[in-house]
């Protein structure tokens, strides 16, 4: 039971990254892959920026 | 449902070459056929998904198959799959799975020179990363569950593609850092929640391994994302908690058993180990450029044909006791044994050049000034952190020809030639930049 519920989420989570796949061939530079998009690399270096203190008011 | 499943998978495989490569990751790494029943059992699910992908590279869909990226790892792999070949070629007679060892390592190094030619962007790196999560985490989600409904009185042993509990340990200690990848860079909260819940799951199916290599191999990964992260003391808290409540629902006899990595030299199965690699350095001794073929070691007349010898471990006073054929139990030494010290070489190599390759693209990220590469950074730290686990819980297992490790190799390399070339990044190269000597490929 829990075996075949698995079974199920597992290929609807993999058929959802396939097709986010194909979607995001037509844009190369794009980060949305759906439920599995990723940060931005903005949102990162912004981030590193934080953390380096760069954006801290004085 | 996964009859039903094929009339998508085989229409995007073939319409799109880069879904046809990640179902065929898939497929080799989830073994799907081990779950299914009737005549699903016998569909070669990652043969006609590399069919597939083969055939829209060829046609020309959406990817082309152009000329094969030789960088320094696809090198190596190509001169440790040729070497393969005349391994298995030149091999001592009556070795059973010789050629069908051979043969997957081939099929894994082609899967592995396709990558640079198919993932050429981040979002093509974020899914195969997702893909190699997905068909793992999937076995140790499953055993995790297991454990947490027993109250740690489950026995995880993992199916039969991946060998005994010690295999199915290593395979989902590699996944680890991957998922912590995932569960800090995605950017959905849904992502992130799934994500945060696999990570202890498959913590738990370790346990619920009981391999003693595993918890060596899980310390190992522990103290490097520590070491690598920005927030090393909610790391330290987290990992404090994890380990409270793994000591709470872990059985005695887990307790027990873990206690004996203090006493390995009076332990009959290290020892065996022990007997294992003395044989297996007394093939390469003898067959220093080819070897004994794959899993010579295991074959009951070349076990006792060397036997007797002290190969490379003649300083050990153990004597050989067992009279039949005992697997290498160590990844260095199953390699010596099949492909003689040119094979090994070729394979230490490998994992060398994989570690120089992480210092590449930190180096090249840094010396740029590329702070929206950092992701490429801690990619390529948890990469080697997958790598490590491999190499050191690996030490005492026998799973050199497994396909995960050099799949992780590879991305690292796909990882450096991207940031090289830009191909990930989203702002042009300064001209005032300099550009890093170092990373010329061969």
């Amino acid at each position: 039971m829990t075996e075949g519920f698995l079974l199920l989420v597992e290929i609807v989570l993999f058929a959802a990254l396939l097709l986010a796949v194909r979607r995001a061939s037509q844009g190369p530079r794009s980060t949305n892959l759906g439920i599995f998009s990723y940060r931005s690399s903005e949102d990162e270096a912004s981030d590193v920026k934080v953390a380096k203190g760069v954006n801290k008011r004085a | 449902m996964m009859f039903g499943a094929l009339f998508l998978f085989v229409p995007l495989a073939f319409s799109n070459a880069f879904s046809g490569y990640l179902l065929w990751g898939w497929a080799g790494l989830i073994a799907m056929n081990s779950y299914l029943n009737g005549f699903m059992v016998s569909v070669p699910f990652a043969q006609l998904f590399a069919l597939l992908t083969l055939a829209a590279l060829l046609l020309g869909n959406g990817d082309r198959l152009e000329r094969i990226d030789f960088n320094r790892t696809a090198v190596l792999m190509a001169l440790f799959v040729l070497q393969g070949f005349f391994v298995a070629l030149f091999a001592y007679p009556g070795l059973g799975r010789n050629w069908e060892l051979f043969s997957n390592v081939a099929k894994t190094v082609l899967f592995c020179l396709l990558m640079p030619m198919l993932v050429t962007s981040r979002y093509r790196m974020h899914a195969l990363v997702v893909m190699v999560v997905l068909a793992i985490s999937f076995h140790g989600a499953l055993d995790g569950l297991k454990f947490i409904a027993s109250g740690g009185a489950h026995n995880a042993r993992g199916i039969a593609k991946f060998g005994d509990n010690n295999h199915f340990a290593l395979v989902l200690l590699m996944v680890l850092p991957l998922i912590y990848y995932l569960f800090v860079h995605s950017a959905r909260l849904a992502a992130k929640i799934g994500f945060g819940l696999v990570l202890p799951l498959i913590s738990f199916a370790v346990v619920a391994t009981a391999s003693r290599g595993a918890l060596i191999g899980l310390v190992v990964i522990v103290a490097w994302i520590l070491l690598k992260s920005r927030n090393r003391m909610i790391g330290l808290v987290l990992v404090a908690i994890s380990a409270a409540v793994v000591v709470q629902l872990a059985p005695v006899s887990w307790s027990e058993r873990m206690e004996t990595i203090k006493s390995a030299d009076q332990d009959d199965s290290f020892m065996g180990r022990v007997e294992a690699w003395k044989v297996s350095s007394a093939i390469a001794v003898a067959n220093p450029v080819l070897g004994g073929g794959f899993r010579a070691v295991q074959s009951g007349e070349v076990w006792t044909k060397f036997r007797d010898q002290p190969g490379l471990l003649g300083f050990l006073d153990i004597p050989t006791n067992s009279v039949r054929g005992l697997a290498a139990h160590s990844i260095w030494f199953e390699v010596m044994g099949d492909t003689g010290f040119l094979g090994f070489l070729l394979f230490v190599a490998l994992f060398v050049n994989g570690f120089f390759t992480r210092r590449d693209i930190q180096k090249s990220v840094r010396v740029r000034g590329r702070e929206d590469l950092q992701w490429a950074i801690y990619l390529s730290d948890m990469l080697w952190a997958s790598l490590l686990a491999y190499l050191v819980s690996g030490s005492l297992l026998s799973a050199a020809y497994f396909e995960l490790p050099y799949i992780l190799l590879m991305m690292l390399e796909v990882v450096k030639q991207q940031v090289i070339s830009d191909g990930f990044g989203t702002k042009r190269r300064s001209a005032t930049l300099p550009v890093p000597t170092t990373n010329v490929n061969v």
